[in-house]
Order: structure tokens, then sequence, then C-alpha cells
């Protein structure tokens, strides 16, 4: 009996090796590069629209400002740590060749050009501007910059080779792609707990106003919702909702899909009430790492079920089977 | 396995296994080729328990100003790797919007003579875009923590930056609606011009005192406002 109970604690090891370290396909990974690499180039796109004009030695947030807001001078602020050459030469032309470097980056992570060194660069080129300006960080950034590092642990490519792989070699399974893919997600999955916590920590969240404040201040892309309306309410309930559900629904492989059709509604709702289509679109890039690939999916279970016991021994002479 | 699959053949329409298996979709090569040694393995897990308790830590404390003290010391003893990598976040809007007084609407106005009479709008948060929300919502927290040091600097680098695309003023100041429709003045300044190229700001209710301020030198009032400012992040 006792054993029974103790079975789940002594098998946590096993589990949590297979959790993270057990060797993954990288079809799912590829896919979720692809997705955080899309939305990044789309990032840094609008960086190059802003980032010149704000965070340039004279611009809207100029030098001075920016350092006195990481608290340069001032103990226990952190500044030391903050790494910025928009600090050292605040040029707009530095401004907009770390936009363009960043842009050019995201694109090569996104076709799987450059492999590691692709997130990289993006990822370096996003925290130059984070670090120049934090407190103008938007939670998209914040969702892609980890997406981006996580992706240097594995792109789902092979090596360091600036070449894409071919597809036959993409079929193996590698263990770097399971801790890239388990990253993702997990980070993911924490930012979304930590979203919803803190939306039931408001009052707005509870009284039903929160959609409607987010409309009077000029977020959303539906117009002014009364605060007594029907419907700003059932949204504000709903949107509260969405984050939990999808967590729930994670938690179970079969439930995946409607994970993701959680996490999907919820990326609508972000769009279209607090106006920030960027934020939406890298939930739903990191979402991806969550999302059933069917067949893909299907190819990784011989290892995990009964249908094969244990691998093939491939040290054995080779047989020859009958093709169907 | 059957044992017919043993049965050794070199006809051309017979393949190899690994060929076979490739057909069915079947990975190629067996988990164990890649696994990892289990050193490796051991050290990774406790850099994963600790990367990821950094930034749940993170995530959960700054969403909250009165965070415990344990938290604070355990946010300061990790700083040299959760702020380069980027997990340190400030004012993480992670709730979408809070009934707090800084996310209201502000609007960015000047005068562009002393005889003006009328204000003109340079910003409205509420139709600008997403960065000018988040620098009001900035300003509106310095605003709480009566730091008018940042907002005389943020106030400074928009007149200087003004300045640079045209637009001369004399004034400037950051205005809010409350629930009654009150205006609410968050900021105040008058600009002097000192030079060709540079503007000073007298706030409005410190008349003694202009920016900008080094932020390196001991302010008296402000150095203690942002040390809370920050502390309270």
């Amino acid at each position: 009996m006792l054993a029974e109970w103790l079975r789940p604690v002594l098998s946590l090891p096993t589990s949590w090796d297979q959790f993270w370290f057990r060797a993954g396909l990288p079809q799912r990974l590829g896919n979720t590069r692809v997705a955080i690499g899309a939305v990044a180039l789309i990032q840094f796109l609008v960086y190059c629209a802003w980032v010149p004009d704000w965070l340039s030695g004279h611009g809207w947030f100029d030098s001075e400002t920016g350092r006195f807001f990481i608290g340069e001078g001032l103990p226990d602020t952190g500044s030391d740590f903050r790494w910025s050459p928009l600090f050292r030469w605040p040029s707009p032309m530095v401004a907009r060749s770390i936009c363009i470097l960043g842009g050019i980056a995201s694109a090569a992570t996104m076709a799987g050009i450059g492999s590691r060194l692709a997130p990289l660069l993006a990822w370096g080129c996003m925290m130059t501007i984070h670090h120049r300006a934090p407190w103008l960080t938007l939670p998209a950034e914040f969702l892609l910059s980890a997406g981006l590092l996580y992706l240097v642990i594995d792109t789902g490519r092979i090596g360091w080779s600036w070449r894409p792989a071919r597809f036959d070699s993409e079929g193996v399974p590698r263990t770097s792609v399971k801790l890239a893919t388990r990253c993702i997600q997990v980070h993911f999955l924490i930012w979304l707990a930590c979203c919803f916590a803190s939306m039931l920590q408001q009052d707005v969240w509870w009284n039903g106003s929160a959609i409607s404040i987010l409309s009077e201040q000029g977020h959303g892309l539906l117009g002014p919702i009364d605060r007594e309306s029907w419907m700003g309410q059932a949204m504000t309930l709903v949107m509260l909702l969405l984050p939990a559900a999808a967590i729930a629904c994670w938690s179970r492989i079969a439930t995946y899909p409607l994970g993701f059709i959680a996490i999907l509604a919820f990326a609508v709702a972000v769009a279209l009430f607090a106006g920030d289509g960027l934020y939406a679109l890298a939930m739903l890039a990191m979402s991806v790492s969550l999302l059933p690939l069917g067949r893909s999916e299907d190819r990784a279970i011989p290892y995990d079920s009964a249908i094969l016991p244990r691998p093939i021994e491939f040290a054995a002479p080779l047989h020859q089977v009958r093709t169907p | 396995m059957p044992p017919s699959m043993n049965r050794q053949t070199s006809h051309p329409s017979l393949k190899t296994e690994p060929q076979a298996l490739g057909q069915l979709g079947l990975p190629l090569s067996p988990p164990q080729k890649n696994q990892w040694p289990l050193v490796l393995r051991s050290i990774l897990s406790i850099a994963i328990l600790f990367h990821f308790s950094v930034i749940a830590l993170s995530y959960l404390s700054n969403n909250s100003l009165q965070r415990s003290k344990l938290a604070d010391s355990l946010l300061q003893w990790v700083q040299p790797y959760s702020i380069p990598m980027g997990w340190y976040v400030e004012l993480a809007p992670l709730p979408l919007v809070t009934d707090a007084e800084y996310e209201r609407p502000v609007v960015i106005e000047y005068k562009a003579s002393p005889k003006e009479v009328q204000w003109t709008t340079l910003i409205d948060s509420s139709v600008a875009d997403a960065r000018w929300k988040r620098l009001v919502t900035l300003t509106g927290a310095l605003q709480e923590h009566d730091d008018s040091d940042g907002m005389s600097l943020i106030a400074h680098s928009i007149v200087a930056k003004a300045a640079s695309s045209g637009i001369v003023m004399d004034r400037i100041r950051f205005a809010t609606h409350k629930d009654s429709g009150a205006e609410t003045i968050v900021f105040e300044a008058k600009i002097i011009r000192l030079s060709e190229d540079d503007v000073t700001l007298v706030p409005r209710f410190e008349p003694t005192r202009s920016v900008p301020v080094l932020p390196s030198q001991p302010k008296p009032v402000s150095g203690n406002a942002t040390s809370e400012f920050h502390d309270a992040r």
C-alpha cells in the first residue's frame, strides 16, 4: 500500500528526466521557431518606426532620462548589469542599425538560416533596446526575448551549420530539441499563470469594468464600452477565465487543442480590447510549442508506448523487410 | 519481431529495416544515441530549477508593490543573472489593466508663448501608440511617488525633442481627467531657453529649482523619492 503511494514520488527523477531530457523530434520546435521568428521580425519592423526617434541622444526618451530611470548611480537598482550600446553611442543611425540587424536575424531565425547564431543575435538586439529603456518594454518583448533565447539551445535545425538542414536529417530526435521546447512551454505557462494571478489581484477584473477601462484608455479597437453594459462585464469575465482555461487544458495531452483554442481566444481578446496585436501574436507564437502536430507527434509514439517495447538495435546486422 | 522479417533476401522491392522505418514515419535512430551524460543532466536540472524559480519570482514580485522582504532580498541576490537576461521586469503589464490612478490617459500640452491662453495638445495618450501609454503609466507612477525629478527629466526630454522638430514651447504640462471629469494637472513647468540648443525647466510647484539635474548628484528630496520608487518596483 505504502509502495503504491510512494511510487509517484520514487518515479519523480525518471519523470523529470523524461520530461526535460528525452530526445525529441524537431518538427514542433521548428514550427515554434518559424512563429517566433516571424513575430520577432514584425517586432523589429515596429522598432524601426520608434526606436531611433525615442531612444537616440535627443529622442523623446533621451539618454540622460534613460540613465536616470535605470537608477544609474543609485544602490540596489541593478543598473550596473544593464548593457546597451545606445547609452554609449546614442545616435539615430546606431539605433536604426540595431533594429535592422535584429530584423535580419529574426528573418534568418524564421527561415532556419544561421542556426543558433540567428536567434542569439536577434535576442541581443532586443535586449539592447530593452536595457536602454526597460520601463517602456511591452509584454510582447518579454515573451519574444524569452523565446529567442531558448531557441539558442536548439532551433530544430542541425548543429551550427549556416545552411538549412535537409529534411531527412531533421527527423533525428535530439535531447537539445526537447530541452528547448520544454523551456519555451514552461516559460509561457509561467507567464500565463502570473498573468492570471495578477488579473485576479485587480478589482477591475472582479467588478467587470476592466474591458471598459481599457476601451476608455483608447487601447481597444472597438471604441468606448460602457461600464454598465452587459457586454463589457461579460467579456471581462470571459477574458479573466481564458488564461486559467488554457493552463488547465495544457495539463493533459488529450486537451492540448482546447488549450490552444483558449489561448487563441485570449489573444483575439487582447488584440481587440487591449489593442496590443503584437502581444497577441507573441502569445500565439509561444503557444505553437504546445500545439499538437498530428503525424509528427505520432512519430514519437513508438519510443513511449508498448508498440515497440525497446528501441531497435542497429548495432546488429541490418535485416531486410518486405515493403507493402 | 515476426520471424518472416528476419529472412535475408536481395530482391529489389525489398528494403532494409531503417529505410522501411523511415517510410513508416518512425525515427531512424534510437534515443540512446542522443542521451546526455547523467552528470550533465544533473547540472542542467539544477540550472533549470534555478532559472525558472528566478523567472517565477520576478514575474510574481514585480506584480506587487508590497512584496515580502524575503522576495526583495532574493530578487536583489539574483540581479546579476536576471537583469542582463531580461527576466527582471519592471512594471510588467501582466494584468493588462489595473484600476490605478496612474493608468489614466494623459494629455501632454504646451503653450508656445507666455501670451497664449489656450493649451495646444502635443500628445494624447488615449490615441497615441503604445509607447506613449507606457510613458504615461511611468509618469503616473512617478507622480504617485512624488518624484518630480523623473517627471522633469521626461518633460525636458520631450521639450528638447519637440524643439528639434521645430516646436517651440514656453510651458509644458501633463493633464489627466478624473472620473468626475475634473482636470488634474500631473505636472507643469515653465521652459527657459539657455542657449540655441539648451533649455531648462522650472516646475510650477517648485519655482526655486530647475532641471535637468544629474542623477549621480546627491539630491536630498529626489534621491529618496527615486530610491523609494526603485525599491517599490
